[in-house]
Parts: C-alpha cells; sequence; structure tokens
C-alpha cells in the first residue's frame, strides 16, 4: 500500500525562487494494482516517486509506504521498496553478478539465499549469457534487464517505476513492461510514472494525472474518459491539462482562479525540466 | 552485515578495475620517483666528476703552466682566438669561461711577482659560476704549491702556505638515514601523492555517480547516507595512502639497487629506522584521510565530473604550497620554528624529513599528528553533512 495525503515538495531553481514541484497531492496505491502518474516532463512525476522512495523529504505533507512513514520511517520504507527508472544506471566496471551481489547485501541479503536469488533472477531475466560481462560492456537492453533483476531481488512488496520505458527500442520496453504486469500480479504494489498514454491504458488500474505538481484528475483509464467527455486517454489528458491552462490565462487577466489552485511561486508553468534543489523554506 | 566495509570494498573492486586509477595512484609514483632518483642521480655524478670539461684559453705564443694544471685537473681546452672571441662565444653561451693569460705568465710567476689571469664568464649560467670555481679551485692549488715551495726553500714549515686548515666533518648518523638530498625531496613526493593518488577517483565517486545516476539507486538502498559515506571515505584513504606509500617504497627500492650512477644519493644505501617507518606511517594515515575527506567533499559539492576536476585544480595548488615550500624550508631558519608544527602539509613534509634523516622529534611529531587528525575528522563531518543534505546531492 502506498498513501499520501497533502504532499508537498518545494524547491528553489537556479535563480533562487521557490518553486512548488508537489503541491498537496494525496494519492493511494493498492496491492496488486498498477498506480499510474501522467504528466509531461517536469509535472512533478520523479519528484513524487523521490519523495516516496525517502531521498527526497517533504516539504508538509505526509507519506506512508508498505506500512511505514516516509519521514520518520525512511530505512524501513527503502527496504520495502524497489526503484527502477531508465535514468538510474548500473555500475559500469561491475558485472551483472557483482551488481546484484552487491545490491543484494545492501537490501541486508547475505549468504546461500543471496545467491539463490541471484540464481532465480539470471535465469528468469536471461542474464546467464553476459552474467560475468562488465556492465559497460552489455547493451541497453541487456542493461536494463540486469536493472530489473536489481529492483526485484529482494523481493520488495512495493514497486516504483519511473518512466522505466523512455529511450528503450519497443522489444525491450516490451519486456519491461511485461515484468511490471506480472509483479503486479504477484500482489505487489506498483507505482508507475509516464508520459505515455498507451503504457498507462495498458498497465494501470488506476491513473492519476499530474501537472505542476498538482492532480488534475484520477480514476480509472474509463472513469477518466468519462468525466472528461473524451474518446482516448490522449485527449482525456489534454483536456485535463488544458483546463488549467485556460484557468491560469483567466486567474491573469482577474478572471476566476484555476480550481487545481496550482501556484507556482516565481517560476513558470511551462517549464519542463525538473527544478534544481534548494533547501526547503520549512 | 557491515554495510560501510561493503560499500568499500565494491569502491575497491571499482578502483582496481579502473587503468587511469591504477596508472595514476600506484604506476604513476613509482614511475615518477624513480625517474627523478635517476635524473639527480646522473645530475649529481656529472657535477661531481666535472672530468672533461671545457675551458676556452684565449691563444698565446708559448702554453702557459697553468694550461698544464687545468689539463691535469681533467679539463678540455679549447683555444680561442681572442679576448673579444671570447666574450662572444660566452654570451652566447658557446663557451662557459674564457680564460686570457698573460704571455709573460711563466716569466712573472717565477720571478716571484703575481700574474693575473682574466676569467670571462656569465654570473647568470650556474655552467659559467661552476666553471670559474674550478678555475679558481685550479687557482688556489697552484698558489699553494708556488708558496710552499719557496717555504721549503728557506727552511720554514710549509703549513704556512695555510696557516688557517678549515676540516670538513660530516656528521655520522647512528642508524643510518637518507642523504640530504633525498630527505629534502621525498616528503614532498610523498604528500602530494597522497593528494594526487586520490585526485582522478574522487572525481569519479560521487559527482561521476551523481552524473551517471548510479547515486540515486544507491541512495534509495536502506543503508545510511552515512554508512555510504563512510564506505567511499575509507576507500578513498586507502587510495591516497597506498599512492602515499608507493612513492616510498619506489625510492626504497631504487636505494637498495646496486646502481654505480645511484651512489652519490646513496652512499651508504637506505636505512631508514623503525622509529623512522613508525612515525612515517603515523603521519601519512591521517594525511591520507584528511586529502580523501576534503576530496570526497569537493566531489559531493560538485554537480558533475567536470565541475569536480576544476574546484580539484584549484584545491591542488593550495596543497602544493606547503609541499614546495617544505623542499627549501632547509635553507631557511625556519626548519626548526615551533609554527610549521601547525602548518597543516608543511608539517607533515617536515616530520617525514626528520623521518628521513633518522631523528625523531616528539613535540612536532605530536603536534603534526593531532593537526592531521582534527583536519581529517572535520574533513569527514563535511562529507558526512552533505550527504544528508538533498540540495548538495541532487545538484544535478
Amino acid at each position: 500500500m502506498v498513501r499520501t495525503t497533502e504532499l508537498k515538495k518545494q524547491f528553489s531553481d537556479a535563480k533562487g525562487r521557490w518553486v512548488k514541484a508537489v503541491d498537496g497531492v494525496s494519492m493511494e496505491a493498492k496491492p496488486g494494482q498498477v498506480f499510474g502518474l501522467l504528466g509531461v516532463n517536469g509535472a512533478g512525476k520523479t519528484t513524487m516517486l523521490r519523495l516516496l522512495s525517502t531521498v527526497l523529504q517533504p516539504t508538509s505533507g505526509s507519506g506512508e509506504v508498505a506500512g511505514f512513514d516516509i519521514v520518520t520511517q525512511s530505512e524501513q520504507v527503502r527496504a520495502s521498496i524497489g526503484f527502477m527508472s531508465t535514468s538510474t544506471a548500473l555500475y559500469g566496471r561491475l558485472t551483472p553478478i557483482e551488481t546484484l551481489r552487491f545490491f543484494g547485501g545492501l537490501y541486508g541479503l547475505t549468504g546461500r539465499d543471496l545467491e539463490k536469488r541471484i540464481g532465480a533472477s539470471v535465469e528468469r531475466l536471461g542474464i546467464g549469457d553476459f552474467a560475468d560481462r562488465l556492465c559497460d560492456k552489455l547493451s541497453t537492453g541487456q542493461k536494463q534487464r540486469v536493472s530489473i533483476a536489481r529492483t526485484l531481488l529482494h523481493d520488495p512488496p512495493v514497486l516504483f517505476f519511473d518512466e522505466p520505458t523512455a529511450g528503450l527500442d519497443v522489444l525491450t520496453s516490451q519486456s519491461v513492461l511485461g515484468f511490471i504486469e506480472e509483479a503486479r500480479d504477484q500482489g505487489k504494489t506498483v507505482v508507475f510514472s509516464t508520459h505515455a498514454m498507451s503504457e498507462a491504458e495498458r498497465l494501470c488500474n488506476h491513473v492519476a494525472v499530474i501537472h505542476d505538481g498538482v492532480i488534475k484528475g484520477e480514476g480509472t483509464v474509463q472513469e477518466l474518459l468519462q468525466a472528461t467527455g473524451t474518446n482516448s486517454m490522449e485527449k482525456a489528458f489534454l483536456r485535463l491539462v488544458e483546463s488549467e491552462s485556460e484557468g491560469s490565462k483567466a486567474a491573469e487577466s482577474g478572471g476566476t482562479k484555476n480550481e487545481g489552485g496550482a501556484e507556482r511561486e516565481g517560476g513558470s508553468p511551462e517549464t519542463n525540466a525538473e527544478p534544481t534543489v534548494g533547501e526547503s523554506p520549512q | 552485515m557491515n554495510f560501510t566495509r561493503h560499500v568499500f570494498l565494491k569502491e575497491i573492486r571499482e578502483m582496481l578495475r579502473d587503468k587511469r586509477v591504477v596508472q595514476s595512484a600506484l604506476v604513476g609514483p613509482v614511475f615518477l620517483v624513480i625517474m627523478f632518483v635517476f635524473l639527480f642521480g646522473f645530475l649529481q655524478s656529472t657535477l661531481k666528476e666535472r672530468k672533461g670539461q671545457k675551458i676556452h684559453v684565449v691563444k698565446t705564443k708559448t702554453e702557459p703552466s697553468f694550461i698544464a694544471a687545468l689539463r691535469k685537473q681533467g679539463a678540455k681546452i679549447v683555444p680561442v682566438d681572442s679576448v673579444e672571441k671570447g666574450e662572444s662565444m660566452v654570451k652566447t653561451g658557446d663557451a662557459k669561461i674564457v680564460l686570457a693569460i698573460p704571455e709573460d705568465y711563466d716569466a712573472t710567476v717565477a720571478s716571484g711577482r703575481q700574474a693575473k689571469i682574466s676569467a670571462i664568464f656569465d654570473q647568470d649560467q650556474p655552467a659559467s659560476e661552476i666553471g670559474l670555481a674550478d678555475v679558481a679551485r685550479v687557482a688556489a692549488a697552484s698558489n699553494k704549491a708556488s708558496v710552499e715551495k719557496l717555504l721549503v726553500s728557506r727552511d720554514l714549515p710549509k703549513d704556512l702556505a695555510e696557516p688557517i686548515l678549515v676540516e670538513r666533518k660530516p656528521v655520522q648518523r647512528k642508524e643510518g638515514g637518507m642523504g640530504g638530498f633525498l630527505a629534502g625531496l621525498m616528503p614532498y613526493l610523498i604528500v602530494i601523492w597522497a593528494f594526487y593518488g586520490g585526485f582522478s577517483q574522487a572525481s569519479d565517486m560521487v559527482a561521476g555517480e551523481k552524473e551517471r545516476s548510479t547515486l540515486e539507486t544507491l541512495l534509495i538502498s536502506p543503508v545510511s547516507r552515512l554508512k555510504i559515506a563512510m564506505g567511499k571515505f575509507w576507500g578513498l584513504t586507502v587510495l591516497c595512502l597506498t599512492s602515499s606509500l608507493s612513492s616510498l617504497i619506489a625510492v626504497l627500492l631504487a636505494g637498495s639497487l646496486p646502481i654505480p650512477l645511484l651512489k652519490g644519493l646513496f652512499p651508504t644505501g637506505v636505512h631508514v629506522n623503525v622509529v623512522g617507518v613508525a612515525s612515517i606511517l603515523a603521519v601519512i594515515v591521517p594525511l591520507s584521510a584528511m586529502f580523501a575527506g576534503l576530496l570526497l567533499a569537493i566531489s559531493t559539492v560538485a554537480r558533475n565530473i567536470r565541475e569536480c576536476q576544476g574546484y580539484l585544480t584549484l584545491v591542488s595548488f593550495i596543497v602544493l604550497m606547503p609541499a614546495i615550500f617544505s623542499q627549501f624550508i632547509g635553507y631557511t631558519d625556519f626548519a626548526k620554528a615551533a609554527w610549521v608544527s601547525w602548518v597543516p602539509i608543511l608539517n607533515s613534509a617536515m616530520v617525514l624529513r626528520s623521518a628521513m634523516l633518522g631523528n625523531f622529534e616528539a613535540m612536532p611529531f605530536i603536534t603534526t599528528l593531532l593537526v592531521n587528525v582534527v583536519l581529517a575528522a572535520i574533513a569527514l563531518r563535511a562529507v558526512v553533512v552533505m550527504f544528508g543534505r538533498e540540495n548538495v546531492l541532487w545538484r544535478i
């Protein structure tokens, strides 16, 4: 189970202005389901996942992962999660087997238990042929398989996937999505961030559209289509995001305040890149 | 499980597989030190022997006896047509020294009068100064021989030719020690290699992990940041220490080789005593830890490898200053000054220098040890604090 209540994170950008990267997000992801965070680049998806994985501290609000508080029980949270994204790389001068031994050790796995799990992962993900080759020498697809093995090695109940297929070829992407489905079917709680509508439609039991750090709409794919009066996720997404932009324009010209209430202090709402991390004002 | 040790072992494994690290931290110091030793051995033996040195002499009708005396000392005489030509050759560097000996030199000396030899040399050229010193030495020996001859002919003691004799009595160290020259050079090399040994790897350890996005994976593990930082810190400390010790071992190796060229540098071999070795290690270990902390702190602050290397280059100048000064401090009155023991890096170099000369002085040693341990602790604390700050770690 993953649950957040009014979770907020503020950063200072390169010019020292405060930006609300995540602004009061409340969500709940259940075991055996894939919870999709759908948004454009810079919407706050990665920050959200970093907050949940406790590598960033929230400015305010609360969160719970696998029954542990993300602020006061951060080590237990990290022990209960697997995290994977295309941006997280492998150590180039270690082999896949050494990588798995190293990360297994970090999760407290040792001896025969560790070797047994490594053996199972190697077999399941077809790593055997290149298990003793340095990761620097592996193809992108091979690296991704090692990353999946690393993510699943300690059999965590909660999995976070941050745009795991970005930049991958079709075959590798399909393979990654297949593992996510498998994890879901095993009863794990999966939080999956993407900007690919087709992936959200295929995988997610529940989708939250996030924009400027605010959840603009959430529900099953069908519920979102109905709520927006559209017939595709792409259109539903655009409807949700554009209504926000129009609201902002109206507010700027002295009109009504937008429903989402997203206020980016000093920052541009169109900013795509994740902001630079600074000290929280609190 | 000991997570610090787990991270440490992973760092060591990665280092050993990185050719740059092996070359710069292990092969580099050994190669450079041996090259230094051979170069200085060659220079020393060349300067000591000075046989076959060219001395230019303005042509005369008959060859003065002074030229025979120069030849006897191994000088190679090269005739020059005129004084003007000789001056020109000295100016252009074609001659180190040109002597103009008067035609009546031998007659003047025989009559008991003073004969003047003009020596044309370039005071800005060390080789020219050395040539002049050689000529002056031959002249002094000739003078002494003439006076002795005269004294003996008048039944007077020939010691009157040199009424004051300064007898050179170099101190014999009880338990060996390196020569003074090496004792000046080696601390510098050991100190800078403790720093430069970790230089290439430091930028990879945190800034490189940020750049390659491996740091995030590491931080998402349940291991505390303190343990991750400590594992990296000890890994870098071992690298700095190994690099520093490599340079020391290289000198010991060079000193034990039976090579005639190095005889002048190691006249009695290398015999640093047990106390010397213990004090060298006691100083190098916290010094390496201090450098490792400093390097790692810089790597943690930097956004990427390039930024890190920029900062490291600036810091290396600060490290080099006291290290370079340690080479020349023997020529000043500061070597024994109390404040030296409080200046980081310089104090370590001075303790190493003493140890290599076979000396051990408690106060400078204790002060240096204290300064190094305190600074290493501060550097480590800085790393740990920065590892806990998300605005530092996520400045990608």
